[in-house]
């Protein structure tokens, strides 16, 4: 599913060059629960980013789904995004002044899918985080629980290969984030490949595995 | 769908959209107002210059080659070339009138029956001179209205007795105030019409030979036609010498006039063009402005799949937009403005329309800037990197 063999990333700050990922390798398996877990600045954010194709590494090779990434253009990066990978972030980044369904229909707009199916798919979406009476609230109007679970909607419509989820309880309380974990158990139990990126113990060994990061290498760790 | 997006984000930002289409607005309403403006006055003053003779020709004949021209000549022609409408000498002389104890400087017109239908000219009172007067060289005249409320002090003169270098003439008619221009602008005093051999036995230098006169395109037929036959005939008659006469019609003035009044709505056009290209670049600061403040939802919408091309096409939508919003705007208050000016003007009998050509160059226009000036912020916008936007502001 997720080959990453000997992949680096540097940074320039100043004059120093910093390595945030130092030949770090790992495979991630289908229907897999994936944590990775790591201290601020240990360079999973930017793991995170080459996983979701967001970025491109600076040397190693990153095969999706059997697809070396590097040598893709912005475009063809664009469309893998779009079909392969569904994100959640810390900060929920769902778009201010689109109700909750456009926000989930609008990977299915850059896709192209007809609209019935759009309109089918958003309301299967909903069910499944339990919105569906929110449907027309904008984000504003939701708890952060709530629009957590709007943006897990956006990252399912697309049936993913993978879904990549970055602190995705960072900005909730215990209660809200325990609801949300509760979403991922039941995605990875539907059979869907999760990677999960933190800095909390207690979320990070909810996962089946946790790969550990630290300045840039990765461990395999079980909790 | 992505104009509906466009004008979503129109909408989320009334107050700054509105402001940012004022320059388009302007610009459109000075440029359709302006132009149309000047259209309007033109076409009323080409119909005013058409309605008075401009379907006339004028032969002036400098050397006659012993071959004279006579009013039996102009006679046979109106009769035999299917060309030639109708014809009438015009030479005139410069006498003096006087009227009970009133004396003044006439510029007489030796002429026919015909020179009133060829001329344009309209009677107010009485009537123009008839094929008897020209026949048995009566002594009558037809004023001008000036001449007519000046010289005799009211226009219902007909019947009245003016002397022109001593000789008396009956008033049978009176023209009304509209003159044709092309007398007005030929004579600065008074101005009447007697019959051609009147005038040659009121002034010695005119003769049988007429040295000039008018002529006017058959009903239905072409001007052009007329002066290329008129050309023909002349040419034939002088011995091939272009230089023995002159064949002018007022087509010259009205193709002089065209021009000053393309060159000033060009002119005008083009200020009003920069006003719009003022606009344009308020429409790109804004884009600016407004892709710097969406920068991270344009991160989430690369996050999520958006191409490049997506992103362009929906700021590029935008900008058009917004653009198209303002030039609406802007062609509904030039044509309010319009429809005031034209009731304001309507005594000038003038008539002020929105010009079609000028709405589809004002539409084409707007449509240009929203594409040149919107394209700089899309492209910024569409190149991006995902992650800086989306890690930008936190």
């Amino acid at each position: 599913m997720i080959d990453i063999h000997d992949l680096c990333k540097f940074y320039t700050v100043g004059d120093e060059r910093v390595r945030a990922l130092d030949h770090a390798t790992m495979h991630i398996y289908p229907h897999e629960f994936v944590s990775i877990i790591g201290p601020s600045g240990s360079g999973k954010s930017t793991l995170m980013n080459i996983i979701g194709c967001l970025d491109v590494a600076d040397a190693g090779t990153y095969l999706l789904d059997g697809i070396p990434i590097e040598d893709y253009t912005e475009n063809e990066l664009a469309h893998i995004r779009n079909r392969k990978i569904g994100f959640v972030f810390q900060s929920f980044n769902l778009i201010p002044k689109m109700s909750a369904e456009e926000n989930i229909e609008l990977p299915l707009i850059y896709r192209s899918v007809p609209k019935a199916e759009r309109q089918r798919r958003v309301a299967e979406a909903l069910e499944r985080v339990q919105l569906t009476k929110r449907a027309k609230h904008q984000p504003t109007e939701l708890s952060g629980g709530q629009q957590q679970r709007v943006a897990i909607a956006r990252a399912l419509v697309t049936k993913p290969s993978l879904i990549l989820a970055d602190e995705p309880t960072g900005n909730l309380d215990s209660k809200t984030s325990a609801e949300i974990m509760d979403i991922f158990h039941e995605l990875h139990d539907q059979g869907n490949t999760i990677v999960l990126i933190t800095h909390d113990n207690d979320v990070a060994k909810q996962a089946k595995r946790v790969i550990h990061i630290l300045d840039g290498q990765l461990s395999e760790v079980r909790l | 769908m992505t104009l509906r997006m466009a004008l979503r984000s129109i909408g989320a930002n009334k107050m700054r959209a509105m402001l940012t289409m004022l320059g388009i607005i302007i610009g459109v309403v000075a440029l359709v107002v302006l132009v149309s403006l000047v259209n309007g006055a033109t076409s009323s003053v080409t119909d005013a210059v058409s309605s008075l003779g401009v379907d006339m020709l004028t032969v002036t004949v400098s050397d006659d080659k012993g071959l004279p021209i006579d009013l039996e000549t102009l006679t046979d022609w109106r009769k035999t070339e299917a060309a030639v409408g109708l014809t009438a000498p015009s030479t005139t002389a410069s006498v003096t009138g006087k009227y009970g104890s009133d004396n003044d400087s006439f510029t007489v017109y030796g002429t026919n029956e015909f020179y009133d239908d060829i001329a344009g000219l309209k009677l107010c009172m009485g009537r123009f001179l008839n094929s008897a007067d020209v026949s048995s060289h009566t002594r009558v005249c037809v004023l001008s209205y000036t001449a007519a409320t000046e010289m005799i002090g009211y226009t219902d003169c007909v019947g009245e007795q003016i002397s022109f270098d001593g000789t008396k003439y009956t008033v049978v008619g009176v023209l009304s105030d509209s003159e044709s221009i092309t007398t007005s602008m030929r004579s600065n005093g008074y101005t009447a019409y007697i019959p051609y051999p009147s005038l040659m036995r009121l002034s010695a230098s005119v003769t049988e030979a007429v040295s000039s006169f008018v002529v006017s395109a058959p009903e239905g037929g072409s001007i052009d036609d007329t002066k290329n036959t008129l050309n023909q005939i002349l040419l034939e008659r002088f011995n091939e010498d272009d230089d023995a006469f002159t064949v002018s019609s007022m087509n010259i003035m009205q193709s002089a006039m065209s021009s000053i009044t393309s060159v000033l709505s060009l002119l005008l056009g083009g200020i009003a063009g920069i006003s719009l290209v003022v606009g344009g670049i308020g429409i790109m600061n804004i884009m600016l402005v407004t892709v710097t403040e969406r920068t991270r939802e344009i991160g989430i919408r690369k996050a999520i799949g958006a191409t490049r091309r997506t992103i362009l096409l929906q700021f590029l939508t935008e900008a058009v937009v917004l653009c198209m919003l303002g030039c609406a705007i802007g062609i509904f208050i030039s044509w309010t403005i319009l429809r005031i000016a034209a009731v304001i003007a309507s005594g000038l009998s003038m008539s002020f329309t929105l010009n079609g050509t000028v709405v589809a160059v004002a539409v084409g226009f707007c449509i240009l800037i929203g594409v040149v000036f919107g394209l700089y912020p899309a492209n910024k916008a569409a190149k991006m990197k995902p992650i800086d936007a989306l890690h930008y502001g936190g």
